[in-house]
């Protein structure tokens, strides 16, 4: 794990507005996250959250009308990818960022054979002869672990199963060996025995590799499992920010703590659910303030009318709950007096 | 309980209903509203038209032949010389002409609008009634199949009631008999065997002989097959000449489609968990069709309904035109086309006035449909 | 006080409670036809042999992944679907061969929940009406329906005023309160949960299944819950089923479950499951290829294409489910000692 000084992908101040008949829809609201070399970082939240939306602005997919970057940059090695064109963007898609989608079954096109959509994939980019081409997709094929590979690639998508599938998505974002891969909740539709096969395969591909992945989904359980660094969203904001150990260990925003108390489990049997009341805001019509104050057991007046800043607790440990700071800055100067 | 967790929030989302929701994206569509408006105009000429052209005396007379005044042209002033009292036209002019009876072709139109739109309108009415019960029974129960032995008994009966009808009286009554007499040994058998196995040719008789959806769907291929046009023209050659039989025929020849939009719908809807909760809730079968699933089967129905009203109205002027259609002195937009074609040179005004108006008309229909199935397509895709 | 209320305040519960649903060597399968005149040519078995018993106001956990039968298992119960063999006892009664009629008065027994919030209710009626479906025919007079109506919507947490708006103006959860709702609407004794809360938020998934615990206390219900997420079943059930290929696997009360797995399938899929702690970050055991189709199984144990502890027996021998301990039955030769 590398911690350059800048990183491979830096979102900063991303803001993607949606605009209906009445209303416009605020779905990424001042993001900014960033993904080193050889990190893993994931994007956490649940629906309606914008973790997607931001990242089809990294690759330029939002559309628009009716979507709108309203403001905010997105640098990919040192250069703002925002303000490329479609041309230049075409040259990063799948040959340094390469996406993988949640819906293994629609993403694949079922009229083409596995080996045709993979060849797809690499002659955008790289100008092969059909040898080398067959030969590199063989390769691919085995390295996602599918097994007898040179059959497969006459295989239409209906005659694999869904693991087998997404195996086909990843080697495709592998094809060009780009430097990002952005996954967006790949195992969501998987049962639990294939998504850890696939979470496995992820890890190995990076190791071997060196490549950075952003891995969005809303199981924490994944999170814990696979990230370097955890950015938990809530209504298009950043609510808290640090590594697993932090973000788990000692969250600091109330969201945070309300969705891993809320996490059934063996542990939590026999004791009620701890449940976040409410519902997640519409994207159009949000509360005044910090997003998450309707709901927050925490809130104080002021998180009615004042959107807070992220506080910084050090060692790459963010949170945007003034309140819990101010609480515990009060019991370590009462702690270091009481000593 | 579990009040804190509660409650129907968005209170600024503003309530609309699906309706008022269609009617924004309706709006949107130039052409679509352009359909709405000429058949508000149409519909209103209709109904306008047929309280002034019929009665005793009528203010716009259809019927009343001036033979001094034949083949004038459009805004033509009458002879008023020649004219008895009572019989020059009310606004003064001629406003379409005469035709070759000197009746004024204004007032045949006005009279001629009612019948369009009824036809057009009942005509349609009974297709979709017949389409949605076919579709909807086709597409719910598709896999009960009728037995042998209910197929054995229906021809019976039917061979029994057909050679009553025929005077075989005799026959007839001895299969109808023979007929009520097996359901009776069928509802025995079905008690004395219900604990023990029947016999085997019992068994057969108990057996699938063919399902509801391939009686229906093979009915409605069969329907197909016909040339409509020339199906309704042999029948209404056959029935006594009047607008009512006109509208039934068109009507029970033109179901097959809305049948198979309904089936289409239903075959997907059945596989939805809301008609699994509700058969899970002890709901009969015909409530679960007609209230639950078919108010979701009806977008496409509605929208190949205002196309078939145009054809409905496009049918009876040909069968009009063709001589088959209301008898004279009723006037329609088809005979008064008929009645200009031997004259089009001299009087082209009989040609083309009916003619204009029946393509705006199915015009205004088509582009009515075409907006609404927009307006429905993007709904359809919301969840 | 319900059992339910009685376990947990620790209360001595009767050990012979009424067993309100007792499943027997369940089948269901599917015909697959071929050829013009649509000859059968193999079966799908989706519902292969299963039992379980479901005592009155307890939770039993149906867990599982894709295509193992489980909704089947749901749909069977409920007679939405006929049964190809096996007995099926509801309250004391085989209901296995009810025929339709036979069935109409115990519809309104158990009632079921589904997974989609979308497609559960129907789009063309408000919620009230929905709810309101269940209670005709019941000899209620209009203001008796509409009040009960209101007094379930509030049980479950929605504002009695929201009763003429459609399911398109609520969200998810929302919606399966809902759901929740129409299923109490008929006073039922068991509700089946058929992935109540699989597609739902996690913020959200808590107040549902509180709502469900809540509720089963108030009515003493009784639940099949059936899931793919063994942490929600874990939670939810005293007792757990696990099924593969339209088998049950292993059957034990829950803790058990978790503390002793006997059979592989259920090791593997206790270790494939990501727990989210970071300090118990690990390799995560993946069981080698996938659920394989119920399309003519091969003879012998369903798991047998997948289990890294497979012997030759496996793929020949029916194998039983044996009782291990008091009420933990496992379906494997080698972790039971046979």
């Amino acid at each position: 794990m590398n911690h350059d000084k800048d990183p491979l992908l830096s979102v900063r101040n991303l803001k993607v507005y949606f605009h209906g008949r009445d209303d416009t829809a605020r779905a990424v609201d001042g993001v900014s996250y960033d993904v080193g070399k050889g990190e893993t970082v994931c994007l956490v939240g649940e629906s309606g959250c914008g973790k997607t939306v931001s990242a089809l602005a990294i690759l330029g997919l939002v559309p628009d009308p009716p979507g709108e970057i309203v403001s905010g940059d997105i640098l990919f090695k040192g250069r703002n990818i925002l303000r490329l064109k479609e041309v230049e963007l075409q040259h990063i898609r799948g040959n340094q960022i390469a996406m993988v989608f949640q819906e293994p079954l629609t993403s694949l096109n079922p009229v083409f054979t596995i080996g045709n959509q993979i060849e797809e994939a690499i002659q955008v980019h790289e100008d092969l002869e059909s040898k080398e081409l067959r030969d590199r997709c063989i390769r691919l094929l085995k390295d996602v672990g599918i097994a007898s590979p040179e059959q497969r690639l006459k295989d239409y998508p209906h005659q694999l199963s869904g693991g087998q599938r997404q195996r086909v998505m990843i080697a495709m974002a592998l094809a060009c060996n780009p430097d990002l891969i952005i996954a967006d909740e790949p195992t969501t539709a998987l049962d639990v025995t294939v998504q850890a096969q696939i979470l496995n395969l992820l890890r190995t591909i990076q190791q071997k590799a060196g490549m950075s992945i952003l891995y969005i989904t809303h199981d924490l359980g994944v999170v814990a499992n696979i990230a370097d660094q955890v950015y938990v969203m809530y209504s298009g904001l950043i609510a808290e920010k640090g590594n697993t150990e932090q973000i788990f260990s000692q969250p600091r925003h109330p969201y945070t703590r309300g969705l891993l108390a809320s996490l059934p489990g063996r542990s939590s049997r026999g004791k009620r659910l701890h449940s976040i009341p409410g519902s997640v805001p519409n994207p159009s019509h949000k509360p005044g303030g910090c997003p998450f104050h309707p709901r927050c057991a925490s809130a104080v007046e002021t998180c009615q009318s004042v959107l807070p800043d992220m506080c910084d607790y050090g060692k790459g440990h963010l949170s945007r709950c003034p309140v819990i700071y101010d609480l515990e800055r009060q019991e370590k100067s009462r702690e270091k007096r009481g000593d | 309980m579990t009040s804190a967790e509660n409650i129907l929030e968005r209170p600024e989302t503003p309530r609309r209903t699906r309706l008022q929701e269609l009617w924004l994206l309706f709006k949107e569509n130039r052409l679509a509203i352009l359909g709405l408006v000429i058949f508000v105009l149409f519909f209103s000429t209709a109904v306008v038209g047929v309280i002034l052209t019929s009665g005793e005396d009528p203010v716009f007379d259809p019927a009343l032949i001036r033979l001094q005044e034949k083949l004038l042209p459009p805004l033509a002033r009458p002879n008023l010389e020649t004219l008895a009292h009572g019989e020059a036209p009310r606004l003064g002019v001629y406003l379409f002409g005469t035709d070759d009876l000197g009746r004024d072709v204004f007032s045949r139109m006005l009279q001629g609008a009612w019948v369009s739109l009824t036809v057009g309108f009942v005509a349609v009415g009974i297709s979709v009634l017949v389409g949605i019960f076919m579709g909807g029974i086709a597409g719910y129960f598709g896999q009960s199949h009728i037995k042998n032995d209910q197929v054995i008994i229906t021809v019976i009966m039917f061979a029994g009631v057909v050679l009553l009808g025929l005077g075989k009286e005799m026959a007839g009554v001895v299969l109808l008999l023979v007929g009520h007499a097996s359901i009776v040994l069928l509802l025995v058998s079905k008690r004395i065997f219900r604990k023990r196995t029947p016999p085997k040719w019992l068994k057969m008789l108990h057996r699938n002989a063919i399902s509801l959806d391939t009686i229906i769907m093979r009915l409605v291929d069969i329907m197909l097959c016909f040339p409509s046009f020339f199906l309704i023209l042999t029948v209404v050659a056959l029935l006594p000449a009047s607008m009512y039989n006109i509208m039934i025929v068109i009507g029970l020849t033109s179901w097959m489609g809305t049948t198979r939009f309904v089936r289409a719908e239903f075959l997907s809807l059945r596989e939805q968990d809301f008609v699994a909760a509700a058969k899970a809730l002890g709901i009969g079968n015909f409530r679960i069709i007609f209230r639950h699933m078919m108010p979701n089967a009806i977008a496409p129905v509605l929208v190949s309904a205002t196309i078939g009203i145009a054809t409905a109205i496009l049918t009876e002027a040909g069968l009009s035109f063709l001589g088959f259609g209301v008898p004279p002195p009723h006037a329609t937009w088809g005979n008064i086309l008929s009645d200009g074609k031997r004259f089009i040179f001299d009087a082209p005004w009989l040609t083309w006035i009916p003619g204009t108006a029946i393509l705006i008309v199915v015009l205004c229909f088509n582009l009515f449909g075409e907006g609404l199935k927009d307006a429905m397509n993007p709904k359809l895709r919301e969840k | 006080m319900t059992w339910s209320a009685k376990r947990k305040a620790g209360k001595s519960v009767e050990t012979d409670r009424q067993t309100i649903l007792k499943v027997e060597d369940l089948k269901k399968y599917f015909p697959v036809r071929r050829g013009f005149f649509q000859k059968i040519s193999a079966w799908v078995k989706a519902v292969d042999g299963v039992d379980f018993s479901i005592e009155q106001g307890s939770s039993l956990g149906l867990v599982g992944e894709s295509g193992c039968g489980k909704s089947t298992v749901a749909k069977v119960i409920l007679k939405l679907l006929e049964p190809e063999g096996g007995r099926l006892i509801f309250k004391g009664k085989d209901i296995a061969s009810f025929s339709p009629k036979e069935m109409r008065p115990l519809r309104k027994e158990m009632q079921i929940i589904f997974q989609d919030p979308y497609s559960s209710l129907n789009p063309r009626m408000t919620i009230g009406q929905s709810i309101e479906e269940g209670l005709r025919g019941m000899g209620l007079t209009r203001k008796m329906r509409t009040d009960r109506r209101n007094q379930l919507l509030e049980m479950v947490g929605i504002a009695s005023r929201a009763a003429d708006r459609y399911p398109h103006e609520f969200s998810g959860g929302q919606r399966q309160r809902v759901g929740v709702a129409r299923a109490l609407s008929v006073d039922p004794s068991l509700i089946i949960c058929d992935e109540p809360v699989s597609a739902l938020d996690v913020s959200i998934q808590a107040q549902i299944i509180n709502l469900l615990k809540d509720l089963q206390e108030q009515f003493d219900l009784s639940y099949l819950f059936i899931s793919h997420d063994l942490n929600v079943v874990g939670y939810f059930s005293d007792r757990i089923a696990v099924m593969y290929l339209g088998r049950i696997m292993e059957y034990a009360e829950a803790d058990e479950l978790f503390k002793r797995p006997l059979h592989p399938y259920t090791s593997a899929l206790l270790s494939a499951v990501p727990v989210p702690d970071p300090l118990r970050k690990k390799e995560l055991t993946s069981l080698g290829g996938e659920v394989p189709s119920p399309l003519d199984p091969p003879p012998g144990c369903r798991f047998q294409g997948r289990c890294p502890q497979v012997e030759s027996r496996c793929r020949k021998e029916e194998i039983p489910l044996f009782s291990v301990d008091a009420g933990h039955l496992v379906r494997c030769w080698k972790t039971t000692g046979n």
